[in-house]
């Protein structure tokens, strides 16, 4: 298993963005989560949905769509986890 | 095994950046590690016997890991002066001398200020400690940290500070000695980590000054330390340590950065660092302690360029405060932990880290695990939603919510999972459980610790 940060972003005040990230091996087993990096205590900032598509054979392009739930600007990391 | 920190270190000689970071990648596959890097050429890996042969197998070009006292005295004379100091350093180390020195290692065990009168503890130092900084060094007391927390990689430039006379020099072998005792308490300090190991990366500096012992200084520090960066290229001051910090960082591409003087200069302390980097001053005599202690005092005061707190009473030490990355108290303070607290760096001269200075030196604590972090209901058709904080926020946690009340023939539960940055190094999660049946449906939310970035 390895982790790693695909991506590092911002999603506006109350905004939704997507992104994706594509070339991924069709046989590697991956989840993928969003981790705000700007401190702001007390409520949840971000929600996320991942979505999939098979781009050939062997091949899987990813998007993820982050949701900003906060009334201002939120930076976060796309990180993600190879099961294997 | 080289040293007496028990990790088996093996050299591997490259001939490229490129080859270096080829050694890392082929090192990671089995479960080995480069602990050091001096220079362009000299890496120092920690490796299983049982995995020799696998590393050699994935080192490019006719890499291989060897023992320090197999390399040729041609290869070393090709090396860069850091590169040879490396070699040497860990040749030392794996020699029955060094092991006899540790062996009968002065005051072993002692409290740092075990004899205040003799020994005292180190000096702990801040900015503020600095006389009026001036305009530009304040710009740069706001620049990103050096050494916010130690994890990742770590430029070390280590200045050996010689002087005019006999006395401020140092020997061939005394300089061997510098960068062992510093290669070893490195080598300790980065294996302390829970789940990712540190990669050290050396630049190695002797500096050879004209100023007399005794000239006219501000104090014993600035004396030696200005010319010296002036020598490397910097200005003077805190503003000319970080300034080097800085250039070391961005040369060696490391996470962060800082500066170690070691010198026979008059020092205004025996050993001491500035609290959160940039720098740190050692005597080579090193007091009482002796050199043969440098590489403990180097690991101690290289924890506080990391931001562990003193243990030792003396220090005026206290069980609260928020030290380091994670912000946590200084639980194992002498002066009120239970029985005085327990063996550790940052309290006595002794290989041994209490549970509170990993998180002080802001160690990535993210060991893979699994759990269940909560139970509870969610009534009949409706949401709960569930927080849980204080997750050292380099850890990729993922979670997922099972049913404990048996149902069969449709599913009873979905979720959702929020993140909220509540600080700096921690994040909180929160999870909303929805009910899709009619009846009231346990659950337990289950936790997976994948690693850490």
């Amino acid at each position: 298993m390895r982790v790693g940060v695909q991506y590092r972003g911002t999603v506006g005040a109350g905004a939704t963005q997507r992104v994706f990230t594509f070339n991924w091996a069709a046989s590697q087993h991956i989840i993928w989560y969003v981790t705000p990096t700007t401190p702001r205590p007390g409520a949840p900032q971000l929600d996320w949905d991942t979505q999939v598509e098979r781009a050939s054979t062997d091949r899987i392009t990813y998007w993820i769509i982050v949701r900003n739930l906060t009334g201002s600007a939120v930076d976060y990391e796309l990180r993600y986890a190879v099961l294997s | 095994m080289a040293g007496d920190v028990g990790i088996r270190e093996r050299l591997v000689l490259v001939e490229s950046t490129a080859q270096a970071e080829a050694v890392g990648s082929a090192a990671a596959e089995v479960d080995a590690h480069v602990l050091h890097q001096y220079g362009d050429s000299v890496l120092v890996v920690a490796v299983d016997e049982e995995a020799d042969e696998a590393l050699a197998e994935r080192l490019p070009g006719d890499s291989e890991p060897i023992l320090a006292e197999s390399v040729g005295a041609d290869v070393r004379r090709a090396l860069d002066e850091t590169g040879a100091l490396g070699v040497a350093a860990l040749k030392h180390r794996a020699s029955e001398k060094y092991a006899a020195t540790k062996a009968a290692r002065p005051r072993a065990g002692d409290l740092w200020d075990v004899d205040e009168e003799g020994t005292p503890g180190c000096a702990l130092l801040t900015p503020d400690d600095l006389s009026s900084p001036g305009a530009a060094e304040a710009a740069e007391a706001a620049a990103l940290p050096t050494s916010q927390r130690l994890s990742g990689s770590v430029a070390v430039g280590l200045v050996m500070v010689e002087g005019p006379t006999a006395a401020l020099r140092f020997s061939a072998a005394e300089r061997t000695t510098v960068v062992a005792e510093t290669q070893n308490g490195l080598t300790w300090l980065g294996g302390r980590h829970p789940s990712t190991p540190i990669t050290w990366r050396w630049d190695i500096d002797i500096i050879r000054l004209t100023v007399a012992a005794n000239a006219p200084a501000a104090d014993n520090e600035t004396r030696f330390r200005d010319p010296a960066l002036d020598a490397l290229g910097f200005g003077p001051g805190h503003a000319g340590a970080r300034a080097y910090a800085e250039s070391l960082r961005t040369q060696l591409r490391t996470d962060w950065a800082y500066v170690a003087f070691i010198t026979k200069y008059p020092v205004n302390h025996f050993a001491y660092a500035f609290f959160g980097g940039p720098h740190l001053v050692m005597d080579y005599a090193n007091d009482g302690w002796g050199p043969a202690n440098i590489d403990r005092v180097f690991a101690h005061e290289t924890g506080h360029i990391f931001n562990a707190p003193d243990e030792y009473s003396s220090s005026g030490c206290n069980c609260g405060g928020a030290f380091g990355y994670y912000g946590k108290p200084n639980a194992n303070c002498q002066s009120c932990a239970t029985g005085g607290g327990v063996d550790c760096i940052m309290r006595a001269n002794t290989w041994a880290m209490c549970s509170h200075t990993p998180w002080h030196l802001g160690f990535p604590m993210c060991p893979s695990r699994l759990g269940v972090q909560f139970r509870g209901s969610v009534p009949a058709g409706s949401t709960r939603r569930w927080f849980t904080h204080s997750w050292p926020a380099d850890c990729h946690v993922e979670w997922t919510v099972v049913p404990t009340t048996v149902r069969v023939g449709a599913p009873q539960i979905s979720w959702d999972v929020h993140a909220e940055r509540a600080s700096t190094g921690y994040v909180t999660f929160w999870i909303s459980i929805k009910n899709l049946t009619s009846v009231p449906v346990d659950i337990e939310a289950r936790y997976a610790v994948l690693g850490s970035t």
